[in-house]
């Protein structure tokens, strides 16, 4: 998401989901946080959105985190790992977007899908040092994964949501907010 | 005074719109021949006024959105100099964005684009068309509101004036590095 004018928000999450699945990649790899991840057909867990199936899942606890090895890793309230910590007068409705992105299936739900079981899959896979994540505006949906080597020679997943132009008044109100660069 | 949306949004001039197409096209090819581990496209239906750098898998992409192609503010100048930009996101080298991590950083790309990528594709005639490109992308950012995340208009008009005038980055570039970089979070 090398863009010529860089959206501060966007550029915010993809740098939060960067650092948490680089530095904190182990914490993910948990045995009581990868299940999270682990959505399929029956006996797993399904999956309706992200926002709600993972990112409202994730917290750092007791459960998550019994040693508390990853202490400080979020510094939100809430204990939620997959969202940033904002300053909400400068992002006052990032995090609403971020939600309805999900929960309104404006990226349908085969892609939400497969993101995470690109993600699932990158956790399972011990090789993988951290994951990288990418967006671009495309004429179409669609999830690209691959796995890399970085200069140090170090494998690394590159996950890449295309997402096509959103409407400029999708009718999710006030709060929901369409500027003129991608996503 | 119209906003900044109505401006992108001013109705098209057809033969205006398609003459400008025809240049971003061209542009197009003329760096697909400079740096062919690049794949160019045009995405000319899209109202976003921006263009992107970023990978599919191990394919190295640039897309330029028709908002861009399309504004009255930007001509061929300004195209030639984005595109520039954005190789210079997968070309540029180091330093990388401390928050994106594969991609070159911001000012560097801008650097890179007016140092290396413009006399490689426009010759002696690159400093000319960076400088007035350059204008016009920070006038464009001016209007539209649209202050980038790293660097300020002014910071950037700084860089590409010094890779066009083939001088070392400003002073400026090395600080709006750093803050980017204790903006972004460290491991504990």
């Amino acid at each position: 998401m090398g863009g010529f004018i860089q959206t501060a928000g966007t550029k915010l999450l993809a740098a939060h989901y960067n650092d948490e699945f680089d530095s904190y990649i182990e914490f993910y790899r948990g045995p009581n946080v990868i299940g999270i991840f682990d959505r399929g057909p029956a006996p797993k867990l399904p999956l309706n959105n992200i926002w709600d199936d993972i990112i409202q899942q994730v917290v750092q606890d007791n459960t998550t985190d019994p040693q508390n090895i990853f202490e400080g890793h979020t510094d939100r309230n809430d204990g939620l790992c997959l969202l940033p910590n904002l300053n909400k007068k400068a992002h006052k409705n990032l995090l609403n977007r971020w939600r309805i992105y999900f929960k309104k299936m404006i990226l349908p739900q085969a892609q939400q899908r497969q993101l995470i079981t690109e993600i699932f899959n990158a956790l399972q896979n011990h090789t993988i040092k951290y994951i990288v994540f990418d967006v671009a505006e495309t004429p179409a949906y669609g999830i690209v994964s691959a796995t890399l080597a970085d200069s140090n020679g170090d494998a690394f997943q590159h996950i890449t949501l295309q997402t096509i132009e959103l409407p400029v008044d999708p009718g999710f109100g006030p709060n929901y907010v369409r500027d003129f660069r991608p996503v | 005074m119209p906003s900044p949306r109505a401006k992108v949004l001013k109705p098209p001039m057809r033969g205006a719109f398609s003459a400008r197409k025809r240049i971003a096209v061209e542009l197009l090819s003329l760096f697909s021949r400079a740096f062919p581990e690049i794949s160019y496209d045009l995405l000319w239906a899209s109202q976003t006024v921006n263009a992107q750098a970023w990978r599919s898998g191990d394919i190295r992409r640039v897309t330029l959105y028709g908002g861009m192609v399309r504004h009255s503010l930007v001509s061929m100048r300004g195209l030639a100099l984005i595109l520039a930009h954005e190789t210079g996101h997968h070309l540029g080298g180091e330093p990388f964005d401390p928050e994106l991590r594969w991609p070159t950083w911001q000012g560097q790309a801008d650097y890179w684009a007016a140092r290396t990528a413009m006399p490689l594709v426009f010759g002696k005639k690159a400093r000319v068309i960076t400088l007035r490109g350059a204008r016009e992308l920070v006038e464009l950012c001016r209007i539209l509101g649209a202050e980038d995340s790293d660097l300020s208009v002014e910071e950037r008009l700084a860089i590409f004036s010094a890779g066009a005038m083939k001088r070392p980055p400003p002073f400026c570039f090395y600080k709006a590095f750093d803050r980017v970089s204790l903006r972004s979070r460290k491991p504990s």
